[in-house]
């Protein structure tokens, strides 16, 4: 018998449909894969599946959880369900925690409550727990004092508190690096391979998918569009959403290969070193300093599109921010054109500035949310020497929205009326206003969907062919850097370990780090070839 | 009906009622008529009269102008420097920001009314002094509220950029920071005000805010005190008045959370 079964379920939130018609089961032993993109439905048919969905959802059709339909169940009957019958895992383990219990005492607390026994049993249970998932810490620790990958242990030892025979993880990885996040995979299959449990994998990431399920479902828009045995999915999709998902998720724009290695380097930075004092410990006392950025140096061509890769604590961050002039490096220099970024001032800097401009990550946080699109897009305007007059910076303002493929007219609308991919647009449209030599791109298509991520690739590689322009391309996802980069260099704990061509680097990596990384990143190809 | 329609409407029927004051009362304030002393509520003076025959209405409504007049300067005025105190403060970091954040640490130590009475001995008892102790008391609370909302800002992507535009702090200040503090900077104000009519209040009872023969509900309050017996409707008056017109405006910022919350969550 299934352990899940959704039967021709629909959920809508008020007037607005997330999910319909969906039919799909899972069977104890067996890992079925839910994939989509945002707004495919796809946590709402977790929340569903856990009787968690909010006030106002109202659903159609049947969710069965062990042969019992939710809507028939009590609150009481419910809470016996979760965490006997089925446990979840959430995707930001640090918010799932509460930071003023011990993790212990949260493990022990889920054990209580599903299993009924009394305290001093719980604890010893709970520590069992907490080596099972290996963590071999003390359980009186607190949840800030962990790392991701730590925390997001300790949620999985409560999702299995109860001994449940169905977990339902929703993206358990994709706040975490890509080596802690193939442990916790691995640890997940693990679980669930040892104590025949079902699992309902809910993510975005085809590769991670792929890795692990039985059998996939493709949600797109709240529709099921395609599900069967993952190989045959993946291999030979029927669907042509399924198949344009799969050929987006690999997709690597033309690219037009006009470097000329000997032309002097637009970016130039020799022994940067950012060195942070430690955090305060008592009153007076300070920790040992931190080596964010230790020792670096690289150069990049006119038109070359350079990638730094590596994972949180490995200072590319900092390295950013100081190549920028956001912050000031202990030692060092930085070279662009030729000319110092630290030393310079006044009108000189504002020069400078003018051939360097970024694009950041966070698509909430990009734009002042009180600015209209076309004050956002001219705000580097203020480096010109001249003002320029009301009509003319119109004029550059509409120029650049047509040249990243927006309508010149959105620059009367807000930056929250519009989708990811199209902000992404917006953020480089006011990075190319004042035609940089240079842009640097920071995790700039990380949190976008792998339909829109390819359009926006493709539009950063027409820019540069057309432009001349370069990049410095920093991101945790080698996928995108094989598509992207010219040469790639390798970041760890501040310093660089490894840096070459990007083909050379990432199909025959010299340093361990390198390999180690390659091999935790799930690749769809590498996938499929290992399990045809 | 919302909290804050409710809260509109109740407050501004005391701003009403105090602008009015200014041209136009049902009685004389500070006509003293021995002969109509301390009559129940009636259809001629609806809230009574006093010990001194004055009509109670037209003393909350004088009242209403002097305590609104009073607590709106106030606050403006500690809007007006702590606002720009708290965005220095998050701009420059280092020791400009501690030198700033322990100094309204020290006027937080102090008990508000013991600061206020402090003044009022040095400067002497009178309305403007009153304004001057609910400004230096409401400094420090807007100025760390901008603060910690700025130094949040700060670290924001768009403000990285503004930087990357050769922007200086000043400018960022006053074009990414300050036009994205109106949210909870107008809920703490409306807050600060009513907490500023109370306060006024207090002043007035006990006999430092406005002086006589201006009206004021809290000396209306502290005159009611030894007649509380005989004449319950002299303490209900001014009573009801501060109740309300606090209520007012705490529904008006309760509104007004909940409004920006519901923005932000669209």
């Amino acid at each position: 018998m299934n352990i899940l079964s959704f039967q021709d379920a629909g959920i809508r939130y008020g007037d607005r449909p997330a999910l319909s018609g969906l039919t799909l089961d899972v069977a104890p032993g067996e890992i079925v894969g839910l994939i989509g993109e945002s707004g495919s439905g796809k946590s709402t048919a977790a929340l569903a599946a856990m009787g968690l969905l909010p006030d106002g959802a109202s659903v159609t059709g049947r969710v069965l959880l062990d042969g019992r339909d939710w809507s028939g169940l009590s609150e009481r009957e419910g809470d016996r369900l979760r965490g006997r019958v089925a446990g979840m895992i959430f995707q930001e383990p640090l918010t799932a925690l509460n930071p003023t219990l011990s993790i212990g005492a949260q493990v022990a607390e889920a054990v209580r409550a599903t299993r009924g026994l009394g305290r001093r049993v719980a604890w010893v249970a709970a520590q069992a727990l907490l080596a099972r998932v290996g963590l071999n810490i003390s359980a009186r620790r607190y949840p800030h004092q962990l790392s991701g990958g730590q925390r997001q242990r300790v949620g999985i030892a409560i999702a299995i508190a109860g001994g449940p025979r169905l977990l339902i993880a929703d993206e358990p990885t994709t706040a975490l690096d890509v080596t802690t996040q193939a442990q916790i995979m691995d640890l997940i299959v693990r679980l669930v391979r040892d104590d025949g449990m079902g699992l309902l994998l809910v993510s975005h990431d085809l590769g991670l998918v792929a890795q692990v399920a039985d059998r996939i479902a493709v949600l797109k828009e709240g529709r099921l569009v395609e599900q069967g045995a993952a190989m045959e999915v993946l291999s030979r999709p029927t669907a042509p959403y399924t198949w344009s998902l799969l050929d987006r998720s690999r997709h690597r724009p033309l690219r037009a290969h006009a470097i000329d290695p000997a032309a002097p380097p637009v970016l130039s930075v020799t022994g940067l070193t950012r060195t942070y004092s430690g955090e305060r410990q008592g009153l007076f006392g300070r920790g040992a300093p931190v080596h964010a950025v230790a020792d670096v140096s690289f150069t990049i061509a006119p038109g070359e599109t350079l990638g730094v890769v590596g994972e949180s604590g490995s200072g590319k961050s900092s390295l950013l921010r100081c190549v920028l002039g956001l912050d000031r490096p202990q030692a060092g220099t930085i070279l662009l054109n030729g000319r110092s970024v630290q030393d310079s001032r006044g009108t000189e800097l504002r020069g400078l500035r003018q051939q360097m401009q970024a694009v950041f990550q966070d698509p909430a946080g990009s734009f002042n949310p009180r600015q209209n699109v076309g004050r956002i897009v001219a705000e580097p305007l203020h480096l010109l020497d001249e003002p320029l007059t009301m009509a003319q910076r119109r004029q550059r303002v509409e120029r650049v929205l047509s040249l990243v493929g927006l309508s010149p007219d959105e620059a009367d609308r807000y930056p929250h009326q519009f989708s990811g991919g199209q902000r992404q647009r917006i953020a480089l449209a006011r990075a190319l206003i004042v035609e940089p030599r240079l842009v640097v791109l920071d995790e700039a298509v990380s949190a976008l969907d792998v339909s829109i991520r390819a359009d926006i690739l493709d539009l950063l590689a027409r820019l540069s062919a057309e432009l001349g322009l370069a990049y410095l391309f920093v991101s945790h996802d080698l996928s995108v850097m094989r598509a992207v980069t010219d040469r790639v260099l390798v970041m760890k704990q501040g310093r660089i370990v490894e840096q070459g061509p990007t083909v050379q680097v990432l199909s025959h990596p010299q340093h361990p780090y390198t390999a180690q990384l390659l091999a935790a990143t799930p690749d769809l190809d590498r996938v499929l070839a290992q399990r045809a | 009906m919302n909290a804050l329609r409710a809260g509109l409407l109740l407050t501004g029927v005391f701003v009403a009622a105090g602008l009015l004051s200014l041209v136009w009362t049902p009685h004389d304030v500070t006509q003293v008529d021995i002969g109509a002393r301390l009559l129940a509520p009636s259809a001629a003076h609806p809230f009574g009269t006093d010990h001194l025959g004055r009509d109670l209405l037209s003393m909350i409504q004088a009242g209403a102008a002097v305590s609104l007049s009073v607590s709106l300067l106030g606050v403006g005025a500690a809007l007006l420097l702590g606002v720009p105190l708290g965005l220095l403060a998050a701009a420059r970091g280092g020791w400009v920001d501690e030198a700033l954040m322990r100094t309204g640490d020290l006027v937080f130590a102090f008990p508000w009314l013991m600061l206020a009475i402090l003044l009022a001995a040095t400067l002497g008892p009178g309305a403007s002094n009153a304004v001057l102790a609910i400004a230096i008391l409401n400094i420090p609370v807007f100025a760390r509220l901008t603060r910690g909302e700025a130094r949040r800002l700060w670290q924001l992507d768009f403000v990285a950029v503004a930087r990357l535009a050769g922007k200086g702090k000043a400018r960022i200040s006053a074009e990414h920071i300050l036009p994205n503090l109106s949210g909870p900077l107008s809920v703490q104000a409306t807050i600060q005000f009513s907490l500023a009519l109370l306060a006024e209040a207090g002043l007035s009872y006990v006999g430092l805010g406005v002086q006589p023969p201006a009206p004021s509900w809290g000396r209306m309050l502290a005159d009611a005190q030894t007649l509380i017996g005989t004449a319950p409707w002299l303490a209900i008056a001014p009573g009801l008045a501060i109740l309300l017109a606090v209520f007012g405006l705490t529904l008006i910022g309760d509104g007004l959370a909940r409004h920006l919350r519901r923005g932000e969550g669209a």
